[in-house]
């Protein structure tokens, strides 16, 4: 018998593959994402700030918003029976709320529709950010590839 | 920066801060004016007692009060909005901190202490992290001495993997500290938000729910006019910061800092973008002279500011200081020139002396600042309107400047004429700084100041109060002239002229030949003495030599663009020497006395004011005039109208000009009572309007 695993433990996993120097770094950024999904999404210029949207070589931050916004998307389109497709506005906030409290949960096994559906969204949503074009075909298919794997093997208890 | 005449002298941003207070000065003082005396009921009560006394000393002391007061309380706007302001700066950092739940970094990741102490900043600032934030941002925030740099919740991490860009970042940060950017950029921030908190908005609500239709409308596109200045000033300063820290930061570390304005994205805008766009700002860091031409815009927005202060200050201070109009209005323009000098002054001289001035900026600047001052006169919410068409307490008798009322010939000759003084004034801070900064490097500017500010303060002022006597009683060109530029005033004018043309001699050909290099020990040679005197005028013939001498452009060859400036230029110069001339015989001539009514009945005789204006009581000097027209009141039905016309009397016998004065301020205050209070049957003044004298 196997454990499902948590939105964290895949990106962790997916983190792994990409980038694992950066791992000491994951647990205080996915605080950071956990605290508030949309932060990101609602980042607008600073007063006495840079004004730059920088392109940066770490893949944590990366993995961690597109990996996590996409798999908790579709975890909870799986615990729920609503589609939220073209839902915007305060409803879409009420989901993506929704979104920071089942973080710890065990996510629902996906089938291959579904990891072929959150690789295409970590995809598009990749490259819509700006990200170049091989750098998110290799988060896609890292994501992807995590997915597939066996979910981990029960621990021994005691 | 760029030239290095133009080191040490304030940054661009900084004059566009100075306009941003003096937008928020000028709409404060408004937003004062509508709230506590056009909207306020007590002023009537007020004035009605005065109109109750029986001695004319009494009177007029009551109603100098009320003016007083109705002079002075307009100052609780500037007031409530730095009461406002104070406080939310100071806990402004504590908040920021709180919000982003932020703790100090500890221990400093080795790149970043190397940026900081590379910076050599004077005060290190202390770093803080956010628990907010994937991506790689920073901003400064805090207040002096204590600064702060808040860096996203990423940054550590960023600092292993992207340590070239967190390093840029910082350096663009440290920058803002270097230029002391952080506590101005938050007080002007404060101080456009509590403007438009406590009067901007406030005043568009009350004007639309309190008022008809017309005052609505007439308060209301002046008030949105004051919120587009206030955003557009308000962008500019924060946006040319963000320039000025790219230049320090691309100092510390310039292919970081390029390659970091290259390969990044702008970040998404709020309603007004806080950062310049990211071409324009690589265009800066590869070429800072950008950044020092004088922006045509920037004058034209500065005299709208100053147009407004110093219209609504003149009307203040005419009711405060006991001195003639014309040094009241005078000391109004002062108030006001000292920032307009920092701003456009300041921009053309550090083109000037960077030498990038061109002679189509410098034309543009001096006609933009003008048209700016005739654009604040339209706009000067309290003078540009007369209230009292629809607010009864609006004391307009010795305010109003409605500029429609400016007889068409009269406003072409004004505006060509302030057209023509403002060029000059912009030309010689062109000139000046070219021939006085290789001498005296940067203190040269502060030498230079006092002069120009005087400068501008007498043309303002003279303007300003001309504009109010053209516009009130239908003044003529001619007769403008002839009241304004009396022996004394030519003669004050002249030695200021004169004392502003003497510096401008060309410097000597080996300071000048040199761009870049920095000013060599003068030689004492005929050519480099300070002041001589046969100097001036050849200084002046060389003006468009001079700032056509820019290197980058083929010599003495004329830019498309110039020409229409130099076309624009020569026809306000036409007009103005030539209109008054032209213009025909005055309707209300000041030298001729008007014919007076006669009846004893006070609404006959306030009816004649109102239709002759001060054409009633003659040409200044004009004793006799004063004689007649104070016969005619001492036999008035009216007891002060009566009092007012002894007073006529008595300073006619004695050659007084003060007493014939306050006789005149008492016959048109006493008229305006009766209208108002009374109940007499005196009309609706229309122009002429008479006012308090000149």
């Amino acid at each position: 018998m196997s454990q499902r695993r948590t939105a964290y433990e895949i990106v962790e996993a997916v983190l792994t593959r990409l980038g694992p120097k950066e791992l000491p770094y994951l647990p205080q950024l996915w605080a950071v994402y956990v605290k508030d999904p949309t932060d990101s999404e609602r980042s607008r210029e600073r007063l006495m700030g840079s004004g730059i949207l920088t392109e940066v070589t770490a893949w944590a931050p990366v993995v961690i918003s597109f990996v996590g916004g996409a798999v908790l998307d579709a975890a909870k389109d799986e615990l729920s029976d609503q589609t939220r497709a073209g839902i915007r506005g305060l409803v879409g906030r009420v989901a993506r709320r929704g979104k920071a409290q089942i973080v710890e949960e065990p996510l629902p096994p996906f089938d291959d529709l579904q990891r072929r559906r959150i690789g295409e969204s970590v995809l598009s949503r990749a490259l819509a950010m700006g990200l170049p074009r091989p750098r998110a075909q290799l988060l896609a298919d890292a994501v992807v590839g995590e997915l597939q794997r066996d979910p981990r093997p029960d621990e021994p208890e005691g | 920066m760029a030239g290095s005449g133009a080191s040490g002298l304030p940054p661009p941003s900084f004059e566009r801060l100075r306009l941003l207070f003096l937008t928020v000065a000028a709409g404060a003082l408004f937003g004062g004016y509508w709230f506590l005396v056009l909207l306020q009921d007590g002023w009537s009560e007020r004035n009605r007692a005065c109109g109750a006394l029986t001695g004319l000393g009494e009177f007029l002391d009551c109603t100098t009060r009320t003016l007083v007061l109705q002079a002075l309380v307009p100052l609780a706007g500037p007031a409530l909005v730095a009461v406002l302001v104070v406080p939310t700066y100071l806990v402004a950092p504590a908040v920021i901190t709180r919000w982003h739940g932020a703790r100090p970094l500890d221990p400093w990741p080795e790149a970043v202490r190397e940026t900081v102490e590379q910076a050599g900043l004077e005060r290190t600032p202390t770093l803080m992290v956010s628990t907010r934030g994937l991506s790689l941002w920073m901003f400064t925030y805090g207040r002096r001495p204590r600064h702060r740099v808040m860096l996203s919740a990423a940054t550590g991490l960023y600092t292993l993997t992207d340590t070239a860009k967190v390093t840029a970042t910082l350096a663009h940060e440290l920058g803002h500290l270097r230029n002391r950017d952080v506590d101005r950029t938050y007080l002007a921030v404060l101080a456009a938000a509590c403007l438009a908190l406590v009067t901007i908005v406030p005043v568009g609500l009350s004007a639309a729910l309190t008022t008809d239709l017309a005052p609505a409308l007439a308060v209301t596109w002046r008030d949105l006019v004051v919120a587009l200045l206030l955003a557009g000033t308000w962008a500019a300063v924060v946006r040319t910061r963000e320039h000025e820290a790219d230049l320090w930061g691309g100092g510390l570390r310039p292919r970081d800092m390029l390659d970091l304005l290259t390969d990044g994205k702008q970040e998404r805008r709020h309603l007004l973008r806080l950062h310049p766009p990211l071409d324009r700002r690589l265009k800066v860091l590869r070429d800072p002279d950008l950044l020092l031409r004088p922006s045509a815009v920037e004058a034209l927005v500065t005299g709208i500011a100053a147009g407004v202060v110093v219209t609504e200050l003149g009307v203040s201070l005419r009711a405060v200081l006991p001195v003639p109009p014309l040094v009241t209005y005078w000391a109004a323009g002062l108030l006001a020139a000292v920032p307009v000098s920092g701003i456009v002054g300041l921009a053309v001289w550090r083109a000037g002396a960077a030498r990038i001035l061109t002679l189509e900026r410098a034309l543009a600047c001096g006609l933009a600042l003008g048209a700016g001052l005739v654009a604040g006169l339209v706009l000067a919410p309290r003078s540009g309107v007369r209230w009292s068409r629809w607010i009864p307490e609006a004391p307009d008798f010795t305010a109003v400047a409605e500029p429609t009322g400016i007889p068409p010939i009269t406003a072409l000759w004004m505006t060509a004429t302030l057209l023509v003084l403002t060029t000059a004034v912009t030309g010689w801070f062109a000139l000046a700084s070219r021939t006085w900064t290789p001498r005296m490097g940067t203190r040269a500017w502060r030498y230079a100041t006092p002069l120009a500010a005087l400068m501008l303060a007498v043309v303002m002022g003279t303007w300003s109060l001309a504009a109010r006597l053209a516009a009130s009683e239908q003044w003529s060109a001619a007769a403008l002239i002839h009241l304004l530029i009396t022996p004394q005033t030519a003669l004050f004018l002249l030695t200021l002229t004169l004392l502003a043309l003497c510096p401008l001699t060309p410097p000597p050909r080996s300071i000048r030949r040199s761009r870049t290099a920095p000013p060599p020990p003068t030689p004492p040679s005929r050519t480099a003495r300070p002041f001589p005197l046969p100097r001036p005028l050849t200084a002046l013939s060389r003006l468009t030599l001079y700032l056509r001498s820019r290197t980058a452009l083929p010599p003495r060859t004329p830019r498309p663009r110039t020409a229409p400036l130099l076309l624009a230029l020569g026809v306000a110069l036409v007009l103005s020497l030539g209109l008054p001339f032209l213009s025909p015989a005055p309707v209300l001539s000041v030298t001729t006395q008007a014919a007076l009514p006669d009846s004893p009945q006070a609404g006959v005789i306030c009816l004649g004011l109102y239709t002759v204006g001060s054409a009633a009581a003659g040409a200044p000097a004009d004793h006799a005039a004063k004689e007649r027209l104070g016969e005619v009141l001492r036999g008035s039905d009216d007891d002060l109208l009566r009092q007012a016309g002894e007073l006529f009397l008595r300073g006619a016998r004695i050659r007084s000009q003060d007493l014939e004065g306050l006789a005149w301020t008492a016959f048109v205050r006493r008229c305006d009572h009766l209208r108002r209070y009374r109940g007499a049957p005196v009309p609706e003044p229309v122009s002429p309007f008479p006012t308090e004298g000149w």
